[in-house]
């Protein structure tokens, strides 16, 4: 238990999620114990001639049922509706109404990735205007064009921050709103800041987590050229293989995670239900190159350490059941030989000769990398484990490579205790950051 | 008309002084040209990808969790380590603050024969310069006795190999983590892990082509 007091205590009240595996917390959960899987031909656009030509799509996704008033939302992009979706869900959940919180007092925190390039018309616009002969895009057609074509609703749409001016007008929330785009460590980041804003009592209750969706031509071009996605030449449900020997690359998700956090007292105050309890926190730079994870894992350790240094745990130390004091790791494992390798190095290099008892799993198996919004997708899962005694599996891990030795779960869902979860997440640019959660108890 | 031969003498010092020449260019291009064995490349399909793959297969076997102190190892092949060293020893020396190549020494290669290691690095004088090692456990330290040098393929003193190379030089003898003098280096056989778990390297044997290490991993 906790020797916080009730104003320092951070608790969740409320999930919410839309993913390729569904757009509730139970069919997305069930999914996550039978070892689903979210991925298929991508129908967003014409993949064909792409080196990968599968992603993890959220499918018949209907944003109007989430919301009061569609007509305020209609123009808001795919990332925005995702976020609509699944912090509906979570506001349900907490039993929050209009005057059972103070306004300015309830803020926003997001990880939310970009909007959605208008492509079709981009490209339309780049063509008109440009000069074969000269090989640059001429000003003059260019502009002519783009006052033609391009809406500036759907520019501004494009922002980073557009989800959390959906979300404050939906849910009438007017306190601290902030969002940060660290990669894919970004929704992990902002539900420990939103953790730290209230703690330090700017707020009584926020809305955090992610959204992204980066399944378009540039975003699948971006990573197929940092080779970073699966070129897999099969069925799309077995290329996303964390931890496995035949690893090649993550698989493009998309999708939406959100929690309610609330101060303890608050959700007491309320008569709220809290869900698990946010321990620690704790973020790192590599400061290393941009594009490659620091090569003995020492900056995922270091943010590891500080998230168990905040929750009061000793990483070193086994319960008097004799468990080590985590009971379950949700990896990043994104399946590319790099992360998974140098992951497993840092959970050693953090728990030592405890390491190989700790179970842990990557749902990227199962539902792809939602990128920004992976973080809040994967602590969402560990509270449902916490919350349901079972551990999610890491999916197609059929051929164990004899460098990564560690507990991970392979391929059926397990029945575990686990009070203590801690879930870590990685960016490009050398961003980690590590939350960990536990059972709640008064 | 009568034609001018040169006398015996003077076509016998012509001959000496050409065959002269030509040893000399022969023993400039052997130099430059530095050892057979010695072949740096970087670039080629998969040529990363298999030089992260050793590193994660030294590193993973380091730092594994073992069940008791017994002894375990593996051999490396110098072809092994030679594309670890063109591909990733770069970036390794990036995140460590504490190692550098010397100022101008690149592209350092290595060959495995019998209970000899031999290091080629390129100078700043484009040629290679090559040391021989012979490793040896002695008490807590894994020394490598200096045994021979050479510029390329041309054996030269081991003085003045040794004093062509930064790394060597009077020790400063607090047999910390390392240290190196005029005719060896050592190194701790205690590799501490970021963990706090000590490694404790057992021995250490070179065979042609290979090098065998054995270790322990302390509790």
């Amino acid at each position: 238990m906790s020797q916080r007091s009730d104003d320092q205590r951070v608790v969740i009240t409320g999930m919410g999620w839309v993913t390729p595996l569904g757009h509730d917390l139970d069919t997305v959960w069930k999914q996550l114990m039978a070892s689903g899987s979210g991925m298929a031909p991508i129908t967003r656009f014409d993949a064909s001639t792409f080196p990968t030509k599968f992603a993890a799509e959220v499918r018949d996704f209907d944003v109007n049922q989430f919301v009061d008033d569609p007509s305020v939302h209609a123009h808001a992009g795919p990332n925005t509706q995702f976020a609509l979706g699944a912090a509906r869900q979570a506001w349900t959940q907490a039993g929050l109404t209009p005057g059972s919180f103070d306004p300015l007092r309830a803020g926003m925190y997001l990880g939310a990735g970009e909007g959605v390039l208008d492509f079709d018309n981009y490209v339309a616009v780049n063509l008109s205007g440009w000069n074969e002969e000269s090989r640059r895009v001429d000003g003059v057609p260019w502009v002519k064009k783009a006052l033609e074509m391009m809406e500036a609703v759907n520019e501004i749409e494009q922002e980073p921050n557009m989800p959390l001016a959906h979300l404050g007008r939906e849910f009438g929330l007017r306190g601290p709103a902030y969002n940060c785009l660290t990669a894919c460590a970004a929704s992990t980041q902002a539900i420990g800041e939103a953790t730290d804003i209230l703690r330090r009592g700017d707020a009584d209750m926020m809305l955090s987590g992610g959204t992204h969706t980066m399944i378009h031509p540039l975003g699948v071009t971006g990573f197929n050229r940092l080779t970073a996605l699966s070129e897999h030449d099969g069925d799309p449900t077995e290329a996303s293989k964390p931890f496995d020997r035949t690893r090649g690359g993550f698989v493009m998700g998309e999708g939406s995670g959100m929690v309610i956090l609330e101060t303890l007292k608050h959700a007491k105050a309320r008569g709220a239900t809290p869900l698990v309890e946010v321990r620690g926190y704790g973020s790192s730079c590599d400061a290393y190159r941009i594009t490659d994870i620091q090569p003995d894992g020492r900056g995922a350790a270091d943010a590891m350490h500080q998230a168990l240094t905040q929750a009061g745990i000793d990483p070193h130390t086994v319960g008097p059941d004799g468990r080590p004091a985590v009971h379950y790791i949700s990896a990043h494992g994104t399946g590319t030989k790099e992360n998974d390798s140098i992951e497993t190095r840092a959970i050693k290099r953090v728990f030592g000769d405890l390491a190989p008892a700790i179970p842990m799993s990557s749902i990227k198996s199962m539902m792809g990398h939602l990128i920004a919004a992976a973080g809040a997708v994967e602590l969402i899962t560990s509270a449902m484990a916490i919350r349901h005694g079972m551990i999610p599996p890491t999916r197609n891990l059929h051929h164990p490579d004899p460098d990564l030795d560690l507990d991970y779960v392979p391929n059926d869902a397990r029945v575990a205790t686990v009070d203590v979860a801690l879930s870590n997440n990685f960016g490009f640019g050398g961003q980690n950051d590590t939350l960990v959660i536990s059972r709640f108890e008064d | 008309m009568e034609r001018t031969r040169p006398d015996g003498r003077r076509w016998t010092f012509r001959r000496i002084l050409f065959l002269g020449l030509f040893a000399l260019v022969l023993i400039v291009g052997v130099a430059l040209a530095g050892p057979l064995w010695w072949r740096f490349a970087s670039d080629g399909d998969g040529y990363e990808q298999q030089g992260f793959d050793i590193e994660q297969m030294v590193a993973s076997r380091l730092t594994r969790v073992r069940e008791s102190e017994a002894a375990w190892g593996f051999v490396i092949e110098d072809g092994s380590v030679n594309l670890w060293l063109a591909t990733r020893l770069v970036a390794w020396l990036e995140h460590d603050g504490d190692l550098t190549l010397p100022e101008g020494w690149t592209s350092p290669q290595v060959r495995f024969g019998s209970d000899l290691i031999q290091i080629g690095v390129r100078s700043p004088f484009s040629l290679i310069v090559v040391i021989d090692f012979r490793p040896r456990i002695r008490d807590e330290s894994v020394v490598f006795e200096l045994v021979g040098t050479s510029i390329g393929s041309v054996p030269v003193p081991l003085a003045i190999g040794a004093s062509m190379v930064p790394a060597f030089g009077p020790g400063d003898g607090d047999g910390g983590e390392g240290e190196a003098s005029m005719d060896r280096l050592s190194v701790p056989r205690l590799i501490k892990l970021a963990d706090g778990r000590r490694v404790w390297i057992e021995d250490v044997e070179v065979g042609s082509g290979e090098l065998g290490l054995r270790f322990r991993t302390l509790r």
